[in-house]
C-alpha cells in the first residue's frame, strides 16, 4: 500500500512529465517499463517483440497524458494498451519470428564462489518460476503478474483485461493454488539440497 | 485468513523477486530520449487549464443570453414563435450532431481499446 505522500509525489512527477520535463519523464518510464515489460513478455515470449511492445505503448499512452492527473489511472491505462498491443503482435506475426527464449540467462560476472552458487542458484530458481507461468493460459499469466506484481486490484484488472470481476477472481483463484502448489515444492527441493 | 494472508504475500514477494523481467539499460535510455522528443514535438496541454473550462463556459452562455436579449430587444421578428422555435431547433440539432461526432471520434482513436 502506498503513502499518499508518495502517491501526491507521483502525481506531480506526472505532471512535470506532461509539460516534457526530463525528470518526470525519467520517473514514469523507470516505474512502469519492468511491469509493461513483464507483461508483454509474458504474451509474446520474446524479448525483442516485448521491446517493441513496451516502447509503442508508452508512445501511444504519452500521446493522451493530458487525461490523466493521477499516477495510478497512468498505469492501468499503459497495461491496457501493453496488453492489446501485445495480443496484435501475436495475432499478426509471422510464424517464422517466433521464438521461445522467455528463459533469459544472465551471464554471470566474475564473482567468488559463494556469490556464485547464489547467482547460479537465483538464475535456477528464476528458469523455474519461468516454466511455471508458461504453463499457465495467457489471462491467467497476466492476471498474476498485475495483480501480485504490478499490485493492481481486482477492480483495474478488470479494467485492464476487459473482464468482469467473478472471472478475474477465478482465475486468480485457480493460479494462485497452481502457484502456492510449486512454491511449497521448490522450497521443499531447496531444503532437501541444503541437508 | 491470517495464513491466507500469510501465503498470499509469500507469494507476491517470491514472484516480485523470480517473475519480475528486467529491460536494459540501453533500452530504457533509448525509450526515454524518444518520450522527450515526443513531448517537445507534441506539447501535451496541462491539466491546469482544463479547471478553468467551466468558467469559460459561464462566460460564453452570458454572452450569448445577452445577444438573444439584445436581439429579442430590437428585431420583431423574434416575437414570431415559429421563427423562434425553428431557430432554436437548428442550433439544438447542429450541437446533438457535433457532440455525436466528437464521441465517434474519441471511440475511433482510442488506442487502449483498439490495441494499434
Amino acid at each position: 500500500m502506498k503513502l499518499p505522500a508518495i502517491n501526491q509525489q507521483e502525481d506531480e512527477l506526472l505532471k512535470k512529465a506532461m509539460l516534457g520535463d526530463r525528470a518526470g519523464i525519467a520517473y514514469l518510464v523507470d516505474t512502469y517499463r519492468d511491469f509493461a515489460f513483464t507483461i508483454a513478455l509474458g504474451i509474446v515470449s520474446n524479448r525483442e517483440d516485448a521491446e517493441e511492445v513496451v516502447q509503442d505503448s508508452f508512445v501511444k499512452a504519452f500521446s493522451s497524458l493530458g487525461k490523466f492527473n493521477n499516477a495510478s489511472r497512468f498505469a492501468t491505462w499503459l497495461y491496457r494498451i501493453v496488453y492489446n498491443t501485445s495480443l496484435t503482435k501475436v495475432q499478426y506475426r509471422k510464424p517464422a519470428a517466433v521464438s521461445f527464449d522467455i528463459t533469459h540467462a544472465p551471464e554471470l560476472p566474475d564473482l567468488s564462489e559463494n556469490q556464485a552458487w547464489h547467482s547460479l542458484v537465483t538464475a535456477e530458481r528464476k528458469q523455474y518460476v519461468n516454466r511455471l507461468l508458461s504453463g499457465l493460459p495467457t489471462e491467467d499469466r497476466t492476471i498474476v503478474t498485475l495483480y501480485y506484481i504490478a499490485e493492481k486490484n481486482i477492480g483495474e484488472i478488470c479494467e485492464i483485461l476487459d473482464m468482469n470481476k467473478s472471472a478475474v477472481k477465478m482465475r486468480l483463484l485457480r493460479a494462485r493454488k497452481q502457484l502456492e502448489a510449486a512454491l511449497h515444492l521448490l522450497l521443499h527441493q531447496e531444503k532437501r539440497n541444503l541437508l | 485468513m491470517r495464513k491466507e494472508l500469510k501465503t498470499e504475500e509469500e507469494i507476491r514477494a517470491f514472484l516480485k523477486e523470480n517473475a519480475l523481467a528486467h529491460t536494459s539499460a540501453a533500452f530504457s535510455d533509448q525509450l526515454k530520449m524518444m518520450l522527450e522528443q515526443q513531448c517537445r514535438h507534441h506539447h501535451v496541454p496541462p491539466i491546469s487549464f482544463n479547471a478553468g473550462k467551466w468558467l469559460g463556459k459561464v462566460v460564453i452562455s452570458l454572452l450569448v443570453s445577452f445577444n438573444l436579449f439584445l436581439l429579442a430587444y430590437l428585431g420583431s421578428y423574434f416575437l414570431s414563435t415559429a421563427v423562434f422555435i425553428s431557430l432554436l431547433g437548428f442550433v439544438l440539432g447542429v450541437w446533438g450532431v457535433i457532440g455525436i461526432m466528437k464521441k465517434i471520434a474519441v471511440h475511433q482513436v482510442d488506442p487502449a481499446s483498439s490495441g494499434l
